[in-house]
């Protein structure tokens, strides 16, 4: 119903429809309740502070122990280079690779069902693998971030080549474009939106695996650094670097991906 | 008027799983410089397919396409086309896909830009160059797909069904239009259309296809005075005649007992109460 008012609108008004960005309260209010509870449930002392530290605490420890620090931001920066790094070789190997299979259907039933193969096995049970080819270090943790990444971003694009309409492929043609026309003008900009919803779902599968490597290897980045004050029951530690890769995943989703997506939502049905 | 645009001994072969499927027979005829033709044909007849073969978008199993004495293999910037689906980029506001042509034909950005408004104008969406095709109605859009056909002054102008994706009242202004912008232009237009009436109201000459494997029926020089009113006399008998000559096809399909013909006849019918 809601639908076909909306396409009314469209049809009859021809309107640019005016997008309307108003901050949710109900979501910052039910978090404000939530910090209160964890809050006083620890300063009256219900839980161990050695357990679970109130979130004060772990938020004052993050910004004036932590953030000051070098050493602190030496690990932030390792491990956000190494999902990056791993994002970025995963785009660069993944895209032309998907858009030769999203173009031929004989070159899509090479290289599909070895994806696919590849893709359902877990990562965590090739690090070990990978870890004696390459040796340990950022570069295992790249290469295993990339290989993870991999999946999402190869079927996202190859599903948007498949689903250009094939008249827009004949407008090319018929303005006598070149094949770096085709990519450029048709089939990059057609793919985008699938693209960055690719890329999304690749970056919290990176985080992840990112994070367990550090655990697994000892790559001195923020999951390493949560490993170790567990170990020396330093929660508050523990707690505040779980709090910076939150921070990092939510500035991320805010800088990066909404704003990617309000552009493609301009013009996306 | 000589031939300009010429079809000789067109003719297409699919393969299919399943066969050999004769789309195009034999289709031959001559179209002159600043002419309007139509085609006409019952649906699944391959209009579409002799119109891609014209524009070079299909290799023809046999025959050849000429464009002033010149073969024609693959798409020429002296031809443009018009598409049923519109086949807008969304990705691109109204500015930029009237400038897509221009901008493979690498035509420097000031030109472009001015070249793409001033078709935007004449195509009455002044002020829309901002929008996104998603924003607009179907009428609109297709103005949108014919100011980038005409946006590169091709020397001719192929349609593709365009009118039969948005509703009867928008689709008979928009043919009104098109009759003023072939007028002022002097282009060559090809228009593919099932509606007889639409046929007749714009071509200088209708080429009749039959039904697949198709075969040129009828070619019909129509020289009611322009504009022509649906109400005319002449007009309504040429109607008729060419009505009669589709029908024989539609008759012959039923026999055969071809699935799309019980539509084609309530669609021909429908088209009868004008």
């Amino acid at each position: 119903m809601l639908a076909l008012a909306k396409e009314r609108i469209k049809v009859e008004g021809g309107m640019k429809p005016k997008t309307l960005t108003r901050p949710n309260l109900d979501g910052f209010l039910f978090f404000a309740v939530l910090a209160a509870g964890w809050e006083s449930v620890v300063k009256l002392g219900l839980i161990p502070e050695s357990a679970l530290p109130a979130p004060s605490d772990v938020f004052f420890d993050l910004v004036i122990n932590k953030l000051p620090e070098t050493v602190f931001w030496t690990r932030v920066l390792l491990s956000f280079m190494t999902l990056n790094g791993g994002i970025l070789f995963a785009l660069i190997l993944a895209t032309p690779l998907a858009v030769i299979a999203g173009l031929s259907k004989r070159i899509d039933s090479c290289l599909t069902p070895i994806v696919m193969i590849v893709g359902s096995l877990p990562d965590i049970a090739i690090l070990p693998i990978l870890v004696k080819w390459v040796g340990p270090g950022m570069a295992v943790a790249i290469l295993t971030s990339s290989l993870c990444a991999f999946f999402p971003v190869f079927f996202s694009v190859r599903e948007g080549v498949r689903e250009i309409p094939i008249e827009l492929v004949r407008v090319t043609e018929i303005f006598n474009s070149g094949k770096a026309d085709l990519l450029r003008s048709l089939i990059l900009p057609a793919t985008f939106p699938k693209m960055v919803t690719g890329l999304r779902v690749a970056y919290d599968f990176v985080w992840e695996i990112v994070l367990a490597i550090e655990i697994f290897s000892g790559l001195a980045g923020l999951g390493h650094l949560i490993e170790i004050s567990s170990k020396t029951n330093d929660m508050v530690t523990a707690f505040s670097s779980v709090l910076m890769i939150a921070l990092m995943s939510v500035l991320v989703d805010k800088l990066v991906f909404t704003r990617l997506e309000s552009r493609v939502k301009r013009w996306l049905d | 008027m000589k031939g300009y645009l010429v079809a000789e001994h067109l003719s297409k072969v699919f393969h299919e799983p399943e066969g050999e499927r004769i789309a195009i027979k034999d289709v031959s005829f001559s179209i002159g410089q600043g002419e309007f033709a139509v085609i006409v044909g019952p649906s699944g007849c391959g209009k579409s397919t002799v119109l891609r073969m014209l524009a070079g978008l299909e290799k023809p199993t046999s025959g050849r396409v000429m464009l002033k004495d010149e073969e024609l293999v693959h798409p020429s910037p002296r031809l443009s086309m018009v598409f049923q689906s519109f086949a807008l980029f969304p990705w691109r506001t109204v500015l930029q896909n009237v400038e897509y042509g221009l901008e493979l034909h690498k035509v420097p950005k000031p030109e472009r830009r001015e070249r793409a408004l001033k078709l935007i104008k004449a195509v009455g969406l002044e002020g829309y160059q901002d929008y996104y095709p998603r924003d607009l109605s179907g009428g609109m859009k297709q103005r949108v797909g014919l100011a980038r056909a005409l946006a590169v002054e091709p020397e001719v102008v192929l349609l593709d069904e365009p009118f039969s994706a948005v509703d009867e009242f928008t689709a008979g202004i928009l043919r009104l239009e098109l009759h003023e912008l072939w007028r002022k232009t002097r282009t060559t237009f090809v228009l593919v259309t099932h509606n007889l009436s639409e046929a007749i109201e714009l071509g200088d000459k209708v080429i009749v296809l039959s039904k697949a494997p198709s075969e040129v029926k009828r070619i019909q020089p129509i020289s009611l005075e322009r504009p022509r009113k649906h109400e005319d006399e002449e007009f309504v008998a040429i109607h008729k005649s060419l009505f009669e000559l589709l029908k024989e096809e539609l008759d012959a399909s039923i026999l055969r007992k071809e699935l799309a013909s019980m539509e084609e006849l309530r669609r021909l019918t429908d088209m009868e109460q004008y």
